[in-house]
């Protein structure tokens, strides 16, 4: 597939689509951006604090883990080390990304970048895959992530613990279900299993020998570039076991 | 150096040192892509990176999860395959293990 050869445009139906797409995210965002918020709150930064981090780092994962360590001495440190620890995949995913967004104009692409998160990502490799290339679509959904994850947060720092147990709801599982019916879409023939299998494994001993988000990073270049090194088959063969 | 998160001028820098490292993190690939040809191999390496990284995301949720969340999975995979819609699997797979977690306390 020659996806170079494209023309990735930006138009306001694909902002809409992508929008609308993203309401489905909504509750999860709304959950998700509570939790956060809840804890900010009970480590004593003020609404308006909660907010802004939120709306400036937009990352659920390494808010959690810099709210998580606010008594630290070297509270900068570990904040920046918390937020590379965990978005470390951004820099896979903007490497992904960046073909399918070759052609539009990099005023267009880098403010864009700024919405980057895990739903609007996976949605443009699928929109990669089904050879459609509006870079709106991609805009649309982060834009509806970042309506849900403020009103989340501003929720959970202003009124926290009226929601009751997050787990309880099982909002904590949304997300991982969410990636599972993503991999499951892109699952395209027993080709696929390998890089998915050892990205899996090498993850599983990351997670637990080293901690952090790392595994992410770890596996996902494990199974990625073991996919890009394997000797590439004919159709044929490649189905044999 | 140390930094008091409580003033308003101490969250600010802390809000700001993680504003600059996550938007950082969000450009980096994207920037050094455009120096790297898609060769057949970096197309391979790009078209295998989504599901090796969600492998790597639900290989550690799988392992610390138990029979509520597995069953959320079962749901997930069932619903998707049914409808072929993301959303609604994920919801299903949500509502899944909330009805587990409250029936069973999983």
């Amino acid at each position: 597939m020659a996806d170079t050869e494209h023309a990735s445009r930006f138009t306001r139906d694909g902002f809409m689509r992508g929008f609308m797409e993203g309401i489905g995210l909504l509750p999860g965002m709304i959950a998700f951006g509570a939790v956060f918020g809840v804890l900010a709150e009970g480590v004593g930064l003020p609404v308006v604090g909660a907010t802004a981090m939120s709306a400036f780092v937009f990352s659920g994962t390494a808010q959690l883990l810099a709210v998580h360590s606010w008594g630290a001495p070297d509270l900068l440190l570990a904040t920046v080390v918390a937020v590379v620890a965990m978005n470390a995949r951004y820099v896979l995913f903007g490497a992904a990304i960046q073909p399918w967004m070759r052609g539009v104009s990099p005023w267009i692409a880098y403010p864009s970048l700024f919405l980057l998160v895990d739903p609007n990502w996976a949605t443009a490799m699928r929109e990669r895959d089904a050879g459609r290339h509006d870079v709106a679509v991609f805009i649309g959904m982060g834009a509806a992530c970042m309506v849900g994850w403020l009103a989340g947060t501003i929720a959970g720092a202003g009124f926290g613990g009226l929601l009751g147990d997050p787990r309880r709801l099982g909002l904590d599982f949304f997300l991982p279900a969410f990636f599972l019916s993503l991999a499951c879409g892109f699952w395209k023939g027993r080709g696929d299993l390998l890089p998915f299998a050892i990205g899996a494994a090498v993850a599983f001993v990351f997670d637990r020998y080293v901690g952090g988000s790392w595994h992410v990073l770890a596996g996902g270049l494990a199974g990625s570039l073991f996919a890009a090194f394997m000797p590439r088959k004919p159709k044929q063969e490649e189905a044999a076991p | 150096m140390s930094v008091d998160p409580s003033t308003p001028a101490g969250l600010a820098l802390i809000i700001a040192a993680m504003t600059v490292t996550a938007y950082m993190t969000r450009v980096a690939g994207f920037f050094l892509m455009r120096f790297v040809a898609v060769t057949p191999r970096v197309e391979a390496w790009l078209k295998a990176l989504p599901l090796a990284i969600m492998g790597s995301i639900l290989a550690p949720i799988a392992a610390h999860g138990g029979p509520a969340e597995y069953a959320g999975f079962a749901a997930t995979i069932a619903v998707f395959l049914m409808r072929r819609n993301d959303i609604l699997a994920a919801l299903a797979g949500m509502g899944t293990v909330a009805l587990l977690r409250a029936a069973f306390g999983l």
